[in-house]
């Protein structure tokens, strides 16, 4: 087992990975840019390096200054998290090259899936179905459009090189083509340095469902089931659940032998994710594979019992399991809710501001990844994301409940949060019915705004606030000590006599 | 200290007065006037009492910003301009912190009077106000009448400090 690991991350996955490193006694070392050096992931970790400034690429994305760190520590292993540098094969090529090992699939692997164009190539050698479409890099327009026309409209245009929604247009209609292309392409170039484009079919009213897989130190792949994460805006995911609720024991078997058989084709190692789309006709399409542990890995967690972390560096160590990916048994219901720095009411415009007061939900079945710590400051120079909150139940609505009811007790001020949002999407019936696809906010929640009803409790309590601030804690302890007062809810006095 | 806070949410603009601390009275056209009782927990946060019981409740202000969190919503409300600490009694001013109507005259030029004695009242927006003697003294000067119509920030009457 490794005796030292570096977590080249930051915020809640940089803290999660850290806290499964310390159950199994090995020692962590966190990387902070400079505004960073007091941020929950750095004071947790055993050792800290300052990386340098605040924004990512001079910090976080330094490829250098991450393998320094780890060099200078006495580091034997490095985990990626996701986002930054994950799925960079440079990432793990030059880890390898400095005698460190990448907890993550082979530089080979990574090549191969993260770029859209291969990744296709690939999975339609293997005879898997991707979703149709056409890639050319030399193609000019009228290819494009010759191309668009055999698909059938809509087509998407999408950045060969990236994710995350950029570089990605929606076409309708011939005549919107090149100007989609156009926009694609630069969009592609400035957020990847890179402006293939290549098209697909756009499948409307489909369900983004993606397969946890994993392949172990024997090299044996299996699956962990399915996520559905159709809840999306600007093609970003904000909640996702396991199990989906158009999901059958059949389907399920189904998209787990595909998507073992995608990770087989490019012999992956260690934690994987191939996403579908899968349409109303149970048809599902490879859309791609992320080749690092996803954000929503804690619904998978929760039901089927597992630590996936811990898995990915048991692997990463040449070590067996925990347990028999045979006798793996999920069991009840996860809903997970992102909650981001942005504003629902505003197009979703990122947010910053410091966190003047924080709660964080606490009740049984309920599990919070979090980043967060009071008096700090969310900027820009990172991804939104601020924390999640995951909800376990026997059944999807008992999950959804807990959720709503953790939602409703979580406290974030002093910035602007998607909270309430989260909260008013779990509440639709369409949410509860199941019915769910990509474009669901736009078709349930298009133009969300804040409740315009004031209860006078709370013009009260700003009146209140406004001329007092913020009332500090009379235990002298000067900081937050979760308080009876104010988790427990109502509370009434006793009558006297 | 008596404060006249205005705060505006959503392009409304919403009117409280804060009589002493944790007694809020909200003041709007269409509604009669209501007092709401807030405490500090000794755990640090806001508790609303009402009928049911007490509430707990987050809020902080950050400059001109105010945020709350209340029974599972956030509520940012901006401070507005013309927020004020109406004038502190003590310091002699003697005005109605509202407009309004003067409805009693309680005392006569030329009485004696303690600190705190109350002088005259005034009902503004349907609230009596007691204008209160900000120190011992004799009454000099009772400038208005019952029934009277007195705007905001006028003296209403003069004392002289006791020696």
């Amino acid at each position: 087992m490794f005796k030292k690991i570096l977590v080249a991350n930051r915020g809640e996955i940089a803290l999660r990975v850290m806290r499964t490193l310390e159950e199994m006694g090995v020692a962590s070392v966190a990387v902070a840019s400079e505004i960073d050096c007091d941020a929950p992931h750095a004071i947790h970790a055993d050792e800290v390096v300052e990386i340098g400034a605040a924004p990512a690429p001079e910090s976080y994305l330094r490829i250098d200054k991450l393998i320094e760190a780890a060099k200078q520590t006495g580091c034997d292993a490095m985990h990626p998290g996701y986002g930054f540098l994950s799925e960079n094969p440079n990432f793990a090529e030059a880890c390898e090259k400095a005698g460190l090992v990448f907890i993550g699939p082979s530089p080979e692997a990574m090549r191969i899936m993260g770029s859209k164009i291969e990744s296709r190539k690939a999975m339609e050698k293997a005879g898997i179905p991707v979703v149709p479409g056409f890639q050319d890099d030399g193609a000019n327009e009228e290819a494009f459009l010759a191309a668009a026309r055999k698909l059938g409209w809509p087509v998407v245009v999408k950045a060969s090189a990236g994710g995350g929604g950029k570089g990605m247009r929606v076409v309708n209609s011939a005549n919107e083509l090149p100007g989609a292309l156009s926009v694609a392409r630069s969009e592609a170039l400035s957020a990847f340095g890179d402006d293939s484009v290549y098209l697909e079919r756009y499948l409307d009213r489909s369900r983004h469902v993606e397969i946890q897989i994993f392949g172990d130190a024997s090299g044996n792949v299996f699956h962990l089931g399915e996520r559905e994460c159709s809840i999306q805006r600007r093609h970003q995911k904000i909640i996702e659940e396991t199990p989906s609720p158009a999901v059958s024991p059949t389907l399920r078997a189904r998209m787990g032998e595909v998507a073992v058989e995608a990770a087989r084709a490019v012999a992956y190692r260690n934690a994987g994710t191939v996403e579908f789309l899968l349409d109303p006709n149970e048809d599902f399409y490879f859309l791609e594979m992320n080749t690092r542990l996803q954000v929503e890995h804690p619904v998978t967690e929760m039901v089927y019992g597992v630590d996936m972390v811990a898995a990915q560096v048991l692997t990463a160590a040449g070590e067996p399991l925990p347990f028999d990916p045979d006798r793996l048994e999920p069991r009840g219901h996860a809903v997970e809710a992102r909650i981001y720095a942005e504003d629902p009411a505003q197009g979703f415009i990122p947010q910053i501001g410091p966190v003047l007061k924080l709660r964080h939900p606490e009740r049984p079945g309920v599990r919070v990844d979090s980043g967060l710590a009071e008096g700090r400051e969310v900027s820009t120079h990172y991804d939104p994301l601020l924390a999640k909150v995951i909800a376990w139940g026997e059944k999807r609505d008992i999950a959804t409940r807990r959720l709503r009811a953790a939602l409703h007790e979580m406290v974030v001020l002093g910035v602007n949060t998607n909270i309430d949002f989260l909260s008013d999407v779990l509440a639709l019936p369409a949410w509860h019915a199941g019915e769910l696809h990509t474009g669901f906010l736009e078709e349930h929640l298009p133009a969300w705004k804040v409740t315009a009803h004031l209860p006078d409790e709370a013009l009260a309590l700003a009146a209140e606030a406004s001329v007092r601030g913020t009332p500090a804690a009379s235990l002298g302890h000067g900081q937050e000590l979760p308080s009876p007062w104010s988790t427990l809810g109502r509370w009434s006095p006793l009558e006297k006599g | 200290m008596i404060v006249d806070i205005r705060l505006s949410l959503n392009g409304k603009v919403y009117l409280a007065r804060r009589e002493r601390a944790g007694q809020i009275t909200l003041v709007s056209e269409d509604q009669e006037p209501r007092t709401l009782e807030i405490i500090v927990t000794p755990g640090g946060s806001y508790a609303v009492k009402t009928p049911s019981g007490f509430h707990p409740a987050d809020a902080v202000r950050d400059g001109d910003m105010v945020w709350v969190r209340f029974e599972g919503r956030t509520y940012h409300f901006e401070l507005v301009r013309g927020t004020r600490r109406a004038r502190a009694r003590d310091e002699g001013d003697l005005s109605s912190p509202m407009p309004g109507q003067v409805q009693n005259v309680l005392v006569a030029e030329g009485d004696t009077v303690e600190k705190n004695q109350p002088l005259l009242v005034v009902e503004a927006m349907k609230m009596q106000i007691e204008i209160k003697a900000s120190h011992a003294g004799t009454v000099l000067k009772i400038r208005v009448k019952e029934g009277d119509q007195v705007e905001a920030g006028i003296p209403l009457a003069e004392l002289e400090e006791s020696p």
